[in-house]
């Protein structure tokens, strides 16, 4: 295993997701005045699955949201939920609840009130709105709050109760749109965790939105990597993280190594002028490629016997590594050492053949 | 010497910024009401401004028997509630309504804000061409047996007929507050009430309407202001074809109208002080009411 998570907190090692698919997102695409914001997008969410839509601002993460919420309809494609489409389904009759990016509390009701929400418009019995609130306030960490207005909450407390409000309904999918953004570092990583947690507790199937990479990795069972409306991978964070499928990709998911090369044959790729052994197979011979190495996986050893050899441009302190450049004949390479170099040392550097990524030239999502 | 004035009035620019509009009101409101609440105690006519004899409560005492002014207070009163209770109901109904995605609601908007910004002289002149003898109006109306009627000068359509216009002048003002009001309320508070099932009219029971509570006393207020000062309309329609203000038998007088006629046109200036004194409390005491309940939300 790559050495690299020592950064990275995976919360959901072991939980594992029934296999039955709860939603499927067949050949979605979006037109806003004919300016195309998905193109022919394909997902199946399982059920008690944390799926996380993973893409920089304007890719498009909203919008799939939306149109699974029922706000806004695909220009072509179909949503299948448990096998029926649910695409003539007004919002309330889906089972979908959303946690908004800005929260969207009612400002002029008190916490308990908000929550309730829901269930009064569903005309519920009071005993049971009691009841089922006090659970929910204990579910997001609220109890002894419910008389407070909503205007008084810290954020964090404000996210919470979006949280709980959408539950109470007990959706079958809760949509959450890049609920953490707008707290501090601190607070997102305790909500991250809290958040997991409420997941595996509840059953639910999160759709989670974010264009941070590293609440991606360290929350879903399944990240969905987007880019201009296109999906660009789908796969376990280990997988999306290590087996990156394309430049895009490994470049949004951490920092990377990228460089060209050329596939000499299977399980041989050259680059830096040196034939190393690798783990990839599948391309044609001497097929251009793109090559990931994660800033970790390169190795600092004697230049006698490297197949590379570089000189140091510069070297920063990160606290539990240091982040060293060395140029290669003209190439960048990032490196993480726990031993300090000066700069202008000369170095060699090697891989491990399973370390070394290759990955087809120019590959875009749907191919 | 010269830097410490300059010091001080760097420190307390304020005053000077605000010093042309404090001496223009002091001027023009603040003098004007001292010198009538200090009229309001004397017998004063403008035909001999010199001869005045101090007669400290004889014109309150006057005006609180005249049955003239008892019937502008009674008039105005009637006015205030129907015209508050009308334009605080219809305004939030045109603005719900003109804020949905309806077609030509642009349109609409500027229709019904369009008599607010005509001058009252043009809407009177419409009245009155409207309403004249044999007018269609006039003769279409005739046909549902109301024959023979003076709109404008017959009790007790005249005073309807006023307070209708004024309602259908200021609709457009108020329509246009509650408009921008609802456009603050962030959209995605709808969505989510959607998802919990509330249709159109939940949404408006449960979120607009609540969250315009702060936008609905401010016009309370500005409808109770504006129905009390009440004057150019009713003096316009009432004065058509050359009656007295108030015509018919003063049920169209309010109180504004009441002070004016005193003063300029019967020469009655204690009457006309010391009314408009009494109006000036009405109305001061609302303000005050008003900017309490602003300080508090
Ligand atoms: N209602 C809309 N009308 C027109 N364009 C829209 C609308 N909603 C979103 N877009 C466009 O669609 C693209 C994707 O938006 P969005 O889904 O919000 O992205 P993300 O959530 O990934 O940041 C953007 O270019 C945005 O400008
Ligand atoms: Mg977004």
């Amino acid at each position: 295993m790559a050495t690299g998570f020592n950064k990275i907190r995976i919360f959901n090692q072991g939980h594992i997701t029934t296999n039955k698919p709860l939603i499927e997102i067949k050949n979605i695409s979006k037109e806003f005045d004919g300016e195309i914001v998905l193109k022919e997008v394909d997902l199946t969410i399982k059920e008690n699955e944390f799926v996380t839509l993973l893409g920089p601002s304007g890719c498009g993460k909203t919008t799939i949201l939306r149109i699974l919420a029922g706000f806004e309809n695909p220009t072509s494609g179909d949503i299948l939920f448990e096998g029926k489409s649910i695409l003539p389904l007004a919002p309330n009759k889906r089972q979908v609840n959303t946690v908004f990016q800005k929260y969207a509390l009612f400002p002029h009701l008190n916490v308990f009130e908000n929550i309730a929400f829901g269930l009064r418009i569903k005309k519920f019995k009071e005993p049971d709105i009691i009841d089922k609130v006090k659970q929910m306030l204990k579910l997001v960490k609220l109890e002894n709050f419910e008389h407070r207005s909503v205007n008084r909450l810290s954020g964090g407390q404000q996210q919470r109760v979006a949280i709980a409000r959408a539950l109470i309904n007990e959706p079958k999918i809760l949509l959450l749109d890049e609920p953490l953004a707008a707290l501090d570092l601190k607070l997102r990583q305790e909500m991250q965790y809290e958040l997991k947690e409420m997941q595996v507790k509840t059953g639910i199937t999160f759709v989670y939105v974010t264009h941070d990479q590293e609440e991606a990795l360290t929350m879903s069972d399944t990240i969905v990597v987007i880019n201009n409306g296109l999906i660009q991978q789908v796969g376990a964070p280990i997988d999306i993280y290590n087996e990156p499928r394309n430049r895009f990709v490994a470049n949004f998911i951490g920092e990377s190594n990228i460089i060209s090369g050329i596939m000499i044959e299977d399980y041989k790729v050259k680059f830096e002028a040196h034939i190393f052994d690798c783990v990839d197979r599948g391309f044609s011979n001497n097929e251009k490629v793109d090559i990931v190495i994660r800033p970790e996986d390169m190795k600092i050893i004697d230049k006698d016997i490297a197949p590379m050899i570089g000189v140091v441009d510069s070297i920063i302190f990160k606290g539990v590594h240091y982040e060293i450049c060395v140029i290669v004949d003209g190439t960048e390479y990032v490196i993480h050492t726990t031993k300090a170099r000066e700069i202008g040392d000369i170095v060699g550097l090697d891989v491990e053949p399973q370390d070394i990524h290759v990955m087809e030239v120019g590959v875009l999502g749907n191919e | 010497m010269l830097k410490k004035i300059l010091k001080y009035l760097d420190k307390h620019i304020y005053l000077v910024l605000l010093a042309p509009f404090m001496i223009l009101s002091i001027i023009f409101t603040l003098i004007p009401i001292i010198n009538s609440f200090y009229i309001s105690f004397f017998d004063f006519s403008f035909l001999n401004p010199s001869k005045r004899s101090f007669v400290l409560l004889d014109n309150f005492k006057a005006v609180l028997t005249d049955d003239v002014f008892l019937t502008a207070l009674k008039n105005t009163l009637l006015f205030v509630v129907v015209f508050v209770l009308a334009e605080m109901f219809l305004s939030l109904i045109v603005a719900v309504l003109l804020n949905a995605k309806i077609k030509y609601s642009n349109l609409y908007k500027t229709l019904i804000y369009l008599p607010y910004v005509v001058t009252p002289i043009a809407i009177g002149g419409i009245i009155s061409q409207l309403f004249k003898k044999n007018s269609s109006l006039v003769l279409f109306l005739a046909k549902f047996g109301f024959e023979n009627v003076t709109w404008n000068s017959t009790a007790p359509y005249a005073f309807w007929l006023v307070l209708l216009i004024v309602i259908w002048t200021q609709l457009g003002f108020f329509m246009v507050i509650y408009i921008s009001a609802i456009k603050e309320i962030p959209e995605e508070l709808y969505e989510a009430a959607e998802i919990d099932g509330a249709n159109s009219f939940k949404k408006f029971r449960y979120i607009t309407y609540p969250l315009l509570k702060n936008t609905r006393t401010l016009i309370l207020f500005m409808c109770l202001l504006v129905s009390f000062q009440l004057f150019d309309l009713p003096y316009l329609i009432s004065t058509i074809g050359g009656t007295s203000p108030g015509t018919p038998n003063n049920t169209t007088m309010t109180l504004v109208m009441y002070i004016y006629a005193n003063a300029f046109r019967y020469n009655n200036m204690g009457l006309a002080t010391a009314a408009s004194v009494i109006l000036f409390i009405i109305i001061f005491i609302l303000s005050f009411v008003q900017n309490k309940l602003g300080e508090r939300s």
